[in-house]
């Protein structure tokens, strides 16, 4: 079944219908909203689920040569991101019920546009269309940064926007380049003529690529919009942020490196060892500057920045074992960071703040989500039974086998750098009781079950992680192999 | 045409030196707006050569500009206006709140 267009019909068409149904009636806005959340999940479940019999599938929108036609793909390593568009999406709906007090219709427009965006950035298999949904989801992710409309929103808000919009032109800079040096924009179609364009084009494209999509996932010379961003905005934001959309930029720009320049263009240059470096540095920056937050949103967005540099030395070593230690900890570290930016909603409850110094005696107040927060942060460490342990695992067994050993090792010194500030909450939420006057803050069913279930699922995928590398496992062969997805968008 | 391409080049490191060096936040849109409006020369300028018509293919032709780079012109117009839009929209909001455009003077995020 080609399901795939459905993925942006659906929130197109939920898009229009809230505008519609917030003027008739708001009482019908979360069920539109919900049931368009649930569709857009059981689509990705159901790719995921029946990988074996419909993998790879095109879309051919309006049925054109395929040379010229707009594309929608999905591939094994798109799975990849459909196991996170299953999963967040909904949950950070269900947290935003009782979060987005005001104005939540425009809240749910804006995130179903963001939706849209991501789900097309995944799928498309042209540079003009990546574009369109590259500025889609850009523009709403503006806007819902400074949804808040509080000062620090809204700072935020415009510090974002300039730099996203410089990187925006960076990234329009390469693709024009890329088809003034092709002459086409399908992305099955640029391998074949990059491979004959002289050596120092490749490198200056490939530099605009890595700048314009680097801005949007905090690469680490152009991470400093991300801690403010995270400061202003609400935690239904954060999560669908840090779970989804920051991992949509990083697939996509694995994908323009590996289909357009291919894995040899990087082992024959000194590009390789240049990314395993970068992913070091921006992983011992994310820690370091982790160390000095006070502010709880603050501290885990370095800590976002610290984990994408280990995602960016696995997939920098390019090899197999490489790229699914690379997706699986892409995976792991979205859905344990969305569970903790929950949990740290949830305490939000109980002393309106997130400064650590005030959160002082709060395992007193919320005995059961203090557990729960004090489990997942040493869960991001590393430690067993964590999923963490397992894709750090497997990342430092893939930087070894590829003779990386002084990365391997910052990753393990890496992992104790972040033991530091991941512990300073949790003694400071068992130290100073100071005795809770009043009533206990009580948890609503839709803020304690999305936090419990990501909890769950991470401690599943932990002690089961089969279930996820099953999904990942076949992932390498469409990014080491440019002919496989070749043939897969123009036919053999 | 000799002097194209090197007018965009300067046009885009004047935009970014605007937004590097001024401190006024309409000045900084300003910048941003000079890059991406050099790119757009930039497409307009690859799609055109000496002698080719309009792409527009109703009636008997020769030589036709190309086309894919005018929509996708016409496409990063429209991002850049409505880009454009929200940082104004932002500016105003901050202006209401700072009461200035100076940007070393909004500064509640230092964590």
């Amino acid at each position: 079944m080609d399901l795939l267009i459905w993925l942006i019909i659906i929130p197109l068409f939920t898009i229009f219908s809230i505008g519609i149904f917030n003027y008739i009636n708001k009482k019908f806005v979360l069920p539109v909203v919900f049931t368009s959340a649930i569709l857009q999940s059981g689509i990705a479940i159901y790719y995921i689920i029946n990988r074996n019999n419909l993998l790879p599938q095109l879309y051919n929108v309006g049925n054109w040569q395929r040379d010229i036609a707009i594309n929608l793909s999905i591939d094994n390593f798109t799975l990849v991101i459909f196991v996170l568009i299953a999963i967040m999406p909904l949950l950070s709906l269900l947290y935003s019920i009782t979060e987005i007090q005001r104005k939540p219709a425009k809240f749910y427009l804006l995130i179903n546009v963001l939706l849209l965006g991501a789900s097309g950035m995944v799928m498309t298999a042209d540079l003009f269309n990546f574009y369109v949904f590259f500025e889609i989801a850009s523009i709403s992710s503006y806007a819902l940064v400074a949804f808040r409309d509080e000062d620090i929103s809204l700072e935020a808000a415009f510090e974002y926007l300039i730099i996203g919009s410089i990187g925006s032109v960076f990234l329009l800079l390469g693709i024009v380049l890329t088809y003034q040096a092709t002459g086409t924009l399908n992305m099955a179609m640029i391998p074949g003529r990059m491979a004959e364009i002289p050596v120092i084009t490749r490198q200056v494209l490939m530099s605009l690529f890595i700048i314009g999509l680097g801005v949007k996932f905090a690469l680490v010379p152009l991470h400093a919009w991300m801690p403010d961003a995270y400061q202003g905005s609400p935690i239904s934001y954060i999560v669908l942020s840090s779970g989804l959309v920051v991992n949509v930029y990083f697939f996509v720009l694995v994908r323009i490196l590996f289909i357009f320049f291919g894995v040899e263009f990087f082992q024959e240059t000194i590009f390789t060892n240049l990314i395993v470096g970068w992913g070091v540095l921006s992983m011992l920056f994310g820690h370091g500057a982790a160390l000095q937050q006070d502010n709880l949103k603050r501290l885990f967005a370095y800590s976002t920045i610290a984990q994408l540099g280990y995602v960016i030395i696995a997939f920098g070593l390019g090899t197999e074992a490489g790229i699914v230690a690379g997706s699986f900890h892409l995976i792991s570290h979205a859905l344990l960071k969305g569970a903790i930016f929950f949990t740290a909603g949830n305490l939000h409850k109980a002393t309106g703040s997130y400064q650590i110094r005030e959160m002082k005696g709060m395992a007193e107040k919320m005995p059961v989500m203090s557990i729960i927060f004090v489990l997942m942060l040493i869960g991001m460490v590393g430690i067993p039974p964590s999923n963490i342990f397992v894709s750090k695992w497997l990342i430092l067994s893939a930087a070894v086998e590829a003779g990386y050993l002084l990365p391997a090792f910052m990753i393990v010194f890496g992992s104790f750098l972040s033991l530091g500030y991941y512990l300073r909450p949790v003694i400071t939420i068992y130290t100073g009781y100071t005795g809770f006057p009043g009533k206990l803050p009580l948890l609503k069913f839709n803020e304690y079950f999305p936090t419990l279930l990501l909890a769950g699922i991470c401690l599943i995928i932990g002690l089961f992680p089969g279930y996820i590398l099953n999904i990942i496992d076949t992932a390498p062969e469409f990014l080491l192999e440019q002919s496989n997805f070749i043939i897969h968008i123009l036919g053999g | 045409m000799i002097l194209l391409y090197p007018t965009i080049v300067l046009l885009i490191c004047m935009g970014l030196y605007t937004v590097l060096t001024q401190t006024n936040m309409i000045k900084i849109i300003i910048g941003i707006s000079i890059v991406e409006s050099s790119i757009i020369l930039l497409l307009g300028a690859m799609a055109y050569f000496p002698g080719a018509a309009a792409p527009v293919l109703d009636h008997p032709f020769e030589l036709v500009a190309d086309p894919l780079p005018q929509a996708l012109g016409l496409t990063a117009i429209v991002i850049n206006a409505s880009t454009t839009a929200i940082m104004l929209a932002l500016v105003i909001k901050l202006h209401n709140r700072y009461d200035t455009l100076n940007i070393h003077e909004i500064k509640k995020l230092r964590g």
